[in-house]
């Protein structure tokens, strides 16, 4: 029994050390693809006149689809804001996903809505439509709004899709902030597409949004969030986006675009089903059975992401539903990783089964779980007074300087390329807030995911309200 | 004060020693780990250093810019809003500082700013600045960075040459007509295209590789951007070996409204490629080509949905009785595809006093389907 005890120690120290050794040198070849990419981008970007989209006639025509649910605090804003976004052909279809407010009614009010006798076919599944709105007004034929029975965020996706008229399609959160010129840089990838090389589906970076200040829908100063928890999300934002999914993008092996702001080929997504209802996390669902549907025709294509922060975004701002979001985060990456749990390793996918779904599975899904194992495996240790106290030091002090270099390489991208935060006391405050993000917010992140194991394994499928403050409601400040 | 500063280097060193002696105590596995870390920690500087090197950089960059912004604001405006005769009056040398013109960095801020002017502004305003900028010899700095080995400076220096209308470039941009880099072939054709006097799209009869639709819009904008365009009769390239130049001509004839046209695009309905005749019929619907009812009618049951969509969009303006027929027959099959019915209601409801007859008889008698195709064909807003 002692020499197992032995072997299972020594095994569980080796392994936590070779896991965190595979772990630095994943983030490290990421951020090295990362910096590749957002420098290749900008030099291509540099010079070009994005306005030429807008007299072009090879322009693509855009269905953007915004689902709204109990929004009736900022929905009439952020109606006009869409309404207001830079482009020449595109529609706006808004879902009421049978909000309990009187979302509907404010757009009803604002807009002159009258219901329209929409002939729609159901191309993809999704709950009965109750009615289908368009406005007296001739300025704004291009809103529709549909009000449907209730069902989930890929439900109502779906229903926009089968009442759209485009071939292209962008799914939005309607409490985002698009940027001015966001849609003409999403469809640029869209016109850059040959024949032998599709682009199947864009996505952009997504920033917070918190204590910056809005007018009319538009962002008109970035400032960093004054509370720490949103301040955090910022700089695990900057992370995400500038050094992983930019990475990803390069190597053609991304396989989640934010449910956010993200630009789809509609005839793809249709032939493979659209938005999955059995998920919580419909985004990156969509994305891995597009790729998989284009693997399987044995057809070549492309999944995009652009580094422009091109849409904004209100991050939780209190714990519990900082809880909430990353509960529902880790259930979704779950569930779909089950669904398609047959092309990891699966030679047959090629990038998308040998490399993307298995670092998915290991880096992402299984880290917060090893995290949590390897600390519930000190404390037996200490517990039992056999903790190698200088190992569990020095790795911790590795760790947390990692994850500070980590924080500090994204913020010098972010510096270097888009240079977001211009205020000097901004990038002090990220760079403090990246000494103890891993010591504050990491471990109850850690906590909220294996929360969201144990969810899902006693069968919670809620999405889970989230409650927002709402940008109209935000101080400004000079 | 004077003890604080004083330290003591024996007991550092001492220190040091016992650092290490501690190090070389612990197990291999533990040294490295300290030693990464140690690395990390380095890392971890040299980013700081980077990040606050860059922001400190930036922010006299933007200070800089900011004051020569304000410095030439009155110049700028009388360009803008005065007439001819104060550049020809004045001497644009004198107003500006030697300083300013010597210095690279200030160069470039009062060339961005006449570039950035001039894409705002067109006729009179435009060439002032145009002729400001080749006062300045700005065109002498985009030649220097045309011999530039980073390709993106190279391509920025050719747009902003094209853009100012600087002719004598002509010449040198014709190089890059043939780089390797697709960008640069791309930038270069596009504005040699601004450059030249006749024939300002001769570079599509050599043209190999496929156009994307990001360069049709780029060869587009440039056509629409020049003084006096000189638009050529598009069809002389509708038998070009490379398909996106065909589809391309397609566009610019259906854009350009180039009548005469309309029989060689109804040959075009022919053509192997779908991608092809679906850009043929949309341009036989800009140009409104009656004639091509016919065509269009006979191609339909042979054709994809997506042509069969188009198809029907096209009827809806050039049909005539001819296509009621058709229309009719789509409405009374099985509906297969919403918007193939919806279009075709839309299309019966324009053709002819029948068509418009026989979509009044369906809406009383049809299939409850085809009633509320009906409905949502009939209201204008959808």
């Amino acid at each position: 029994m002692g020499l197992v005890f032995y072997y299972f120690t020594k095994f569980a120290d080796h392994f936590i050390l070779i896991y965190s050794g595979l772990l630095f040198a994943t983030y490290f070849l990421l951020s090295t693809f990362s910096a590749m990419d957002i420098k290749r981008y900008m030099r291509r970007n540099s010079f070009i006149d994005y306005r030429d989209i807008l007299t072009a006639p090879s322009a693509p025509s855009i269905s953007i689809i915004a689902p709204a649910y109990n929004e009736s605090l900022t929905i009439v804003e952020n109606v006009r804001s869409l309404l207001n976004i830079h482009y020449v052909n595109f529609e706006v279809i808004i879902v009421n996903d049978g909000s309990k407010d009187n979302t509907l009614q404010l757009m009803i009010d604002a807009y002159e809505l009258e219901a329209a006798p929409v002939a729609i076919e159901q191309k993809l599944e999704s709950k009965p439509i109750v009615a289908v709105y368009k406005s007296r007004i001739p300025s704004l034929n291009r809103l529709t709004v549909v009000d449907k029975v209730n069902g989930g965020k890929a439900d109502a996706l779906n229903a926009g899709i089968n009442i759209s008229r485009y071939g292209i399609f962008a799914a939005i959160d309607v409490d985002c902030i698009l940027e001015y010129e966001s849609l003409l840089k999403m469809v640029k990838p869209f016109m850059e597409q040959t024949e032998q090389d599709r682009v199947i589906a864009v996505g952009g970076v997504v920033r917070i949004a918190n204590s910056c200040e809005v007018k009319e829908g538009k962002i008109i100063r970035v400032n960093l969030p004054d509370q720490m928890i949103p301040r955090i999300q910022v700089l695990e934002y900057i992370r995400a986006f500038l050094l992983g999914r930019m990475a990803w993008s390069r190597l053609n092996g991304l396989i989640l675009i934010s449910g956010a702001f993200g630009m789809f080929d509609k005839k793809i997504a249709i032939d493979c089903g659209g938005y999955n209802h059995r998920t919580v996390g419909e985004d990156m669902e969509l994305v891995i059975r597009m790729r998989r549907y284009m693997e399987e025709k044995k057809e070549k294509y492309r999944v995009v992401y652009l580094p422009d922060p091109l849409c904004w975004t209100e991050a939780p701002s209190s714990l519990k539903i900082l809880s909430k979001q990353r509960n529902r985060w880790t259930r979704g990456t779950a569930e779909t990783l089950w669904i398609h749990r047959r092309l990891i390793l699966n030679p047959k996918y090629h990038f998308l089964g040998m490399i993307s779904m298995p670092f998915w599975f290991l880096f992402e899904w299984l880290a917060p779980i090893v995290e949590m194992t390897a600390f519930l495996y000190l404390i037996m240790m200490a517990f039992l007074g056999i903790l190698n106290v200088e190992l569990f030091v020095t790795l911790f002090c590795l760790i947390y300087v990692f994850a500070i270099m980590y924080s500090t390489a994204a913020i010098l991208f972010e510096e270097l390329s888009f240079h977001q935060y211009k205020r000097k006391r901004d990038i002090f405050r990220l760079l403090g807030t990246a000494f103890i993000e891993p010591v504050i917010i990491h471990p109850l992140t850690v906590y909220y995911a294996i929360r969201g194991n144990l969810d899902l394994m006693t069968g919670v499928k809620n999405w889970g309200e989230m409650t927002r403050a709402g940008f109209a409601r935000k101080k400004t400040t000079g | 004060m004077k003890h604080l500063l004083q330290i003591d280097w024996t007991d550092l060193q001492y220190t040091a020693d016992e650092f290490s002696r501690d190090v070389y105590s612990f197990p291999v596995t533990i040294r490295v780990l300290i030693g990464v870390t140690l690395v990390f920690i380095f890392i971890i500087v040299v980013l700081l250093g980077v990040i606050l090197g860059s922001r400190i950089y930036k922010t006299q960059r933007e200070n800089k810019r900011n004051y020569l912004r304000t410095k030439y604001q009155p110049i700028f405006t009388k360009l803008l809003f005065d007439d001819d005769e104060w550049m020809e009056n004045s001497d644009v040398f004198q107003q500006i500082d030697e300083t300013d013109l010597k210095i690279q960095f200030h160069r470039e801020v009062l060339n961005n700013e006449i570039i950035h002017l001039h894409s705002n502004f067109t006729g009179e305003t435009a060439l002032r600045l145009e002729k400001l900028y080749v006062i300045l010899q700005f065109h002498e700095d985009a030649y220097k960075r045309l011999q530039s080995k980073q390709w993106h400076i190279v391509a920025k220096a050719m747009r902003e040459l094209a853009l100012m209308n600087v002719q004598e470039a002509h010449k040198m941009l014709s190089r890059f007509l043939n780089s390797k880099n697709e960008i640069l072939r791309m930038e270069a054709r596009v504005a040699m295209m601004k450059l030249s006097d006749s024939e300002p799209l001769s570079f599509l009869s050599k043209e190999t590789e496929p156009l994307t639709d990001w360069d049709k819009a780029n060869i587009h904008a440039m056509l629409t951007r020049m003084k006096e365009p000189v638009i050529p009769d598009f069809t002389m390239w509708l038998n070009s070996p490379n398909k996106t130049v065909i589809h391309f001509c397609i566009m610019m004839i259906g854009y350009y409204r180039q009548q005469e046209s309309a029989p060689v695009l109804v040959k075009m309905l022919d053509h192997p490629d779908e991608y092809i005749r679906l850009a043929a019929i949309r341009a036989l619907r800009e140009l409104n080509a009656h004639s091509s009812e016919e065509n269009l009618i006979t191609l339909y049951p042979l054709e994809t949905s997506e042509i069969q969509h188009e198809i029907l969009k096209t009827l809806e303006v050039i049909g005539k009785d001819k296509s009621t027929h058709l229309l009719e027959k789509i409405l009374k099959q099985p509906i297969t595809e919403y918007r193939l019915a919806i279009q075709a209601v839309r299309a019966l409801l324009v053709t002819s006093p029948l068509g418009q007859q026989k979509v009044k008889e369906m809406q009383q008698h049809g299939e409850p389907v085809l009633q509320s195709i009906i409905l949502h064909a009939l209201d204008k807003r959808l």
